[in-house]
């Protein structure tokens, strides 16, 4: 009794029939020609084998003793050639020997000669549902890759349009080192730097909430907006609210950025800081004792709406100092026992390095903690000069 | 150790007990247990963080957009046994001006 449906499945599969008595060989493409996707005949197993080589079919049913070589060598280079595809092998009692050798060969089932046409299509049917869960596998794989494939794409363009737009001809400058490692191929946290006509340097740092590419789109009108109008020089305060209310109006409700922007005026040696959620930032005098730091006063940039007043922080330093400063992945990276970097960590060894070696130290402890543990958000530190006279 | 949230209401209070790290993906969890929360008839939330291990920035965006729900209904917002470190940057990012931080 063949089931409902069987008819249907077999429509979907092509089949490759070897038989070298010619009568059964006849009586089988009779019976199976209209019931399957596309049926296939061979003499012999190199006849068979050929055919397999350049139809693939979806299944093979050979007889064994054939001339040439015989079923379970064909079932051996089907196999070899395409593991997946079922191998059905018709068996008289008296080749019942073979049968050991058909399990190694990985035949996936057996028919007993003489040949009953109902037993034939019901293990048609059984393999014939592997075939099509295999193919609805192969089809759902590709998709993947190919939905992976242009997600990494989108990926590599928004990392190119970020590498861009972060200006890198401007963060080359002799007053600044910095470092921003992140932890996907594109950073929730930024650096913008540049200096206003009138000489003074403008400095940001970004860090937006999460990390990879929802964090570095949520990044793209700040970086706008801080060049635009800092290269007109306009008060710090503007800047902020400026970025506030884009934050604000352009992104979802839980994304936020926390940042941190300054102004240095070299010749004045006055420093003027908005920290909106950035660890507090330190000024160090020559010998690593902190001489000013700029905590954290306000909330991230998006939080609140246009009511948000940016005060600003101003400071004039009076010795040659270095404006240091990190986002918090940095200080929250865990070594390999669970612990985090921490502030106190880096502050230590602030009195324990000379300026020109100071931010290469903070970076080496930084990375030394770690170890090989990858940290879990973008890590940035940043270190500013400040000469005195 | 993965995120897991409880959640028990009395009244018109609803306690949350927040447990393990909560990074990028628990941060959505996050948001579907404080989505679950009939708004309208809750007064206070309060939020225990006393076994919280990470609170990346993603769950604070997933709290802050909480947070700006239930004061939209009036509610209050209360974070209790906060750890130290989370403290630090509840701190920094200036929440406490939005909402009462106790430490742990």
């Amino acid at each position: 009794m063949i089931a409902p449906g069987s008819y249907a499945l077999l429509k979907q599969l092509t089949v490759l029939y070897v038989e070298d008595e010619e009568g059964i060989r006849g009586q089988v493409r009779r019976f199976l020609a209209d019931k399957v996707g596309q049926l296939w005949c061979a003499a012999d197993g190199d006849e068979g084998l050929a055919l397999f080589q350049s139809h693939h079919p979806d299944l093979v049913i050979s007889d064994i003793m054939m001339p040439g070589i015989n079923g379970l060598q064909l079932a051996e280079a089907v196999k070899r050639f395409c593991p997946a595809t079922p191998v059905i092998m018709a068996t008289a009692f008296n080749e019942f020997e073979y049968l050991q050798q058909s399990i190694e060969t990985g035949v996936d089932a057996y028919l007993l000669k003489p040949l009953n046409l109902e037993a034939m299509i019901q293990s048609l049917c059984n393999s014939g549902k592997q075939v099509l869960r295999n193919r609805e596998l192969a089809e759902s794989r590709l998709r993947l890759q190919e939905y992976h494939q242009a997600a990494e794409e989108e990926r590599h363009l928004v990392a190119e349009l970020m590498a861009a737009m972060m200006r890198p001809e401007r963060l080359a400058d002799p007053q600044i080192q910095f470092s921003l490692e992140p932890t996907d191929l594109v950073s929730g946290d930024m650096i913008a730097l540049n200096r206003a006509r009138d000489g003074r340097l403008y400095l940001m740092l970004a860090d937006s909430t999460g990390h990879g590419l929802p964090a570095a789109l949520n990044l793209l009108p700040l970086n706008y907006i801080f060049y635009r109008l800092s290269e007109q020089g306009l008060p710090v305060a503007l800047l902020v609210e400026e970025m506030n209310r884009a934050i604000h109006e352009h992104s979802p409700a839980d994304r936020f950025v926390a940042a941190l922007v300054a102004v240095i005026d070299h010749r004045n040696r006055v420093v003027e800081v908005w920290n909106g959620g950035i660890p507090a930032a330190l000024l160090v005098n020559e010998n690593g004792e902190t001489s000013h730091v700029f905590n954290p006063c306000h909330l991230p940039l998006g939080v609140v709406g246009p009511e948000l007043t940016a005060d600003t922080e101003i400071y004039q330093w009076r010795e040659a100092s270095q404006l240091v400063l990190w986002s918090d992945g940095l200080i929250e990276a865990k070594n390999e026992a669970g612990e985090p970097l921490g502030h106190e960590r880096l502050t230590a060894l602030l009195p324990a390095t000379r300026p020109p070696e100071r931010f290469q130290a903070l970076l080496a402890a930084a990375r030394h903690h770690r170890g090989n543990i990858l940290p879990f958000d973008d890590c940035t530190l940043i270190l500013t000069e400040l000469p005195g006279n | 150790m993965s995120m897991t949230c409880e959640i028990s209401r009395h009244a018109t209070t609803a306690c949350l007990i927040i447990k393990g790290n909560v990074y990028e993906s628990d941060a959505k969890i996050l948001k579907q247990k404080f989505l679950s929360l009939p708004l309208g008839q809750i007064k206070e939330v309060v939020i225990d963080l006393g076994e919280v291990k990470y609170f990346g920035s993603s769950a604070i965006g997933k709290l802050l957009l909480f947070y700006k729900n239930l004061a939209a209904h009036n509610g209050v917002l209360r974070v209790t046994r906060t750890p130290d470190f989370m403290a630090q940057l509840f701190s920094d990012l200036r929440l406490d001006s939005l909402f009462e931080i106790n430490r742990a």
